[in-house]
């Protein structure tokens, strides 16, 4: 099933190779990414779309991408291309 | 932007070396090379922090992580670009996986020849970005004691854990300026510790008052957050019987009645019925590792469940949780402390005698030999010698499982293992990091033959600083372990699990100027290692065990505890 995730993030060098890393672990492909910058300049909001097989796998990804620090929120989205 | 005093006249390495000093460092591990010669040059003349030059940079990180968990203070490590930095990455994810606070500075080229191939420059932030907390490559100057003031905050707040710092060559030469400072903007760290929703625990607590069989898993989270004294009030107050996690020993003396020792796939017999037959287990302080949860299905499946955990994101991760309380350990445990003086507790003697009655009959049994030394007698005879105070390092196999379950472990920082990565060679250089910070207490290190061979380099090191650490080198002849599986497993096919031929370790020991004992008859042991241990020096000691011990009791991966295998079954 497609999943969507809206997360807010500090907008730090190398942190997208974290996103990619917590899907690459699972052997998950990304769908569709889109980056947008917010009034505040520190933040980004990182909205993406996976495919993910169950639950539990999309409560893994949740997991992981709040242990990183420069994740402040993840919330779940609509699936639109 | 953030106004910060300039540093005039310094350069970046000064300035390293300055926040450094700041942060409290006294010790760093590293080892130089052309990326960090200015690093090194700054250092020349530092008198308030000392350079432990190790003779591989993996050992470097080990040997931090060893001092992080002999003092609970950040270990700090310096190592060049390229393989310097690569070479850490065992020891930075060994970190990673146990929570260990580390701060890794790695040198880079000049910032203008980063991304072209340049000798020796790689991009070690997305190599080591899914095993740091965050990782930093510092652009200017200006933004350099900032950077290294947050490192330090983020590796210790929160669950703790390695933090990677890559500084450019460039950035160590240049001088601070104003234009260097433009910019610049930090994270919000939060470090303060998470408030204790007290509704939580007053729910916790009315469920475990009520509870017949209650049971206590004690993990590394209490002794990080130093909570072992509250552990043991709640333990001794309120008869509740505990087991630990391999990481959580020294939270509850060994010799505590209701303490039953380490549970899960080598846990005592005590330990895992005392799970099976619990009705309210409370979980502090470790995350349900499948070393530990062997089947999650099966797992105290007659208890409810209750989680403390200073990460939020492990809470309900492996298994349905009633209660889950993002805490640290210290505040929860005041919490429930004054909660359940309130509380009317259950008559729970009957499943206390039970406890007491399994620790005396079913914790851990070994086949006694007069002809051939056995491991576990080795162990218990040094946890006489030391009388359980040492400072106790192992490696990872059988020889760390064994300590586990012999060694009398009485207190906090005793327990240095590598436990999540279960990394081989981790032993000696971490046995080195944690002479340099307790130099006051006795250091032992259990070691096989397999990583001993993975880091012996680092001897090199114990004479260069005249460190004394007892090494008790059991050897096998075998990846003991790995030779059990087979052996149980794998129809005993030992592939590539019995070496054909090994160093001589005595002239190994002389060729590093250490003193060296082998001991050989069973009945001496105990005398033997008095002799050795009453030496100011180094000292390894070599022990021929026989290569067919197993370490029992155990319980294969992915099966329910009732399916253990003993000493009578193997």
């Amino acid at each position: 099933m497609d999943k969507t995730f809206i997360t807010r993030v500090y907008n730090r060098p190398g942190l997208l190779v974290r996103f990619a890393s917590v899907l690459t672990r699972l052997n998950l492909n990304i769908k569709s990414l889109m980056v947008t910058p917010d009034e505040d300049q520190k933040i980004s909001t990182i909205s993406f779309i996976f495919e993910s097989q169950n639950d539990k796998q999309t409560a893994t990804v949740r997991r992981n991408l709040l242990k990183q620090l420069d994740v402040l929120t993840v919330n779940d989205g609509f699936c639109h291309y | 932007m953030k106004n910060v005093v300039l540093n005039e006249g310094k350069n970046g390495a000064h300035i390293l070396l300055d926040s450094l000093e700041k942060a409290g460092v006294n010790s760093l591990f590293g080892y130089p090379g052309g990326a960090v010669i200015p690093l090194y040059d700054a250092l020349y003349e530092s008198s308030h922090i000392k350079h432990i030059l190790v003779r591989h940079e993996q050992a470097a990180a080990h040997a931090a992580e060893g001092y992080a968990k002999a003092t609970g203070k950040p270990g700090v490590v310096l190592v060049t670009s390229g393989p310097g930095a690569t070479n850490t990455v065992t020891g930075i994810a060994d970190a990673f996986c146990d929570s260990v606070p580390l701060v890794v500075i790695s040198g880079h080229v000049g910032s203008a020849a980063i991304g072209s191939d340049a000798f020796q420059e790689l991009d070690i932030l997305s190599i080591t970005s899914s095993i740091t907390k965050v990782s930093y490559q510092v652009r200017t100057v200006g933004e350099l004691p900032l950077i290294v003031e947050e490192a330090f905050k983020v590796a210790v707040s929160g669950r703790p854990g390695p933090v990677l710092i890559d500084l450019p060559k460039s950035v160590m030469l240049a001088k601070d300026t104003e234009e260097s400072q433009a910019d610049i903007w930090l994270r919000q760290i939060d470090t303060q510790k998470p408030d204790v929703d007290a509704v939580q625990i007053h729910q916790l607590v009315a469920a475990l008052s009520k509870a017949r069989q209650p049971l206590i898993i004690t993990g590394a989270g209490v002794l990080k957050s130093n909570a072992q004294d509250l552990l043991r009030i709640l333990i001794q107050h309120y008869h509740i019987p505990t087991v630990s996690t391999l990481l959580g020993l020294g939270a509850v003396e060994s010799e505590n009645p209701l303490f039953l020792g380490m549970v899960g796939m080598h846990g005592s017999i005590a330990a895992n019925q005392a799970v099976d037959q619990a009705d309210f287990v409370l979980n502090i302080g470790s995350r349900f590792d499948d070393r530990v949860v062997t089947n999650v299905d099966d797992f105290a499946k007659h208890a409810t469940i209750a989680h403390i955990d200073i990460d939020e994101t492990e809470l309900g991760k492996v298994l349905p949780t009633a209660h889950a309380i993002h805490a640290s350990a210290d505040d929860a445990l005041n919490a429930i402390l004054t909660e359940i003086k309130n509380a009317k507790m259950t008559d729970t003697s009957k499943w206390e005698e039970s406890i007491r009655q399994a620790k005396r009959d079913s914790m851990f049994h070994y086949q006694k030999s007069e002809t051939a030394i056995m491991p576990q007698a080795v162990i218990q005879a040094v946890g006489k010698v030391t009388k359980g105070e040492a400072v106790v390092v192992t490696d990872v196999g059988q020889h760390q499982m064994w300590v586990a379950q012999y060694y009398p472990f009485q207190n906090n920082y005793q327990m240095l293992t590598s436990g999540g990565l279960g990394t081989m060679g981790y032993g000696i250089p971490a046995a080195i990091g944690a002479k340099f910070a307790r130099r006051d207490k006795e250091v032992v290190l259990f070691v096989g033959d397999g990583g001993f061979q993975m880091t012996s380099e680092e001897l090199a090191i114990l004479n260069d600083n005249d460190l004394n650490i007892k090494i008790i080198l059991l050897n096998n002849h075998s990846l003991g372990m790995v030779r059990q599986w087979q052996t149980l497993f794998y129809n005993g096919r030992l592939s590539s699990t019995v070496f054909k031929s090994q160093p001589q370790f005595n002239q190994l020991a002389q060729a590093y100027g250490i003193n060296y004992v082998r001991i050989e008859k069973p009945e001496r042991i105990l005398e033997d290692l008095q002799l050795a241990f009453q030496s100011d020096k180094s000292v390894l000691i070599e022990i021929i065990i026989p290569d067919d011990v197993k370490v029992l009791p155990m319980v294969n991966a992915g099966a329910p505890y009732r399916d253990m295998i003993t000493e009578e079954d193997a």
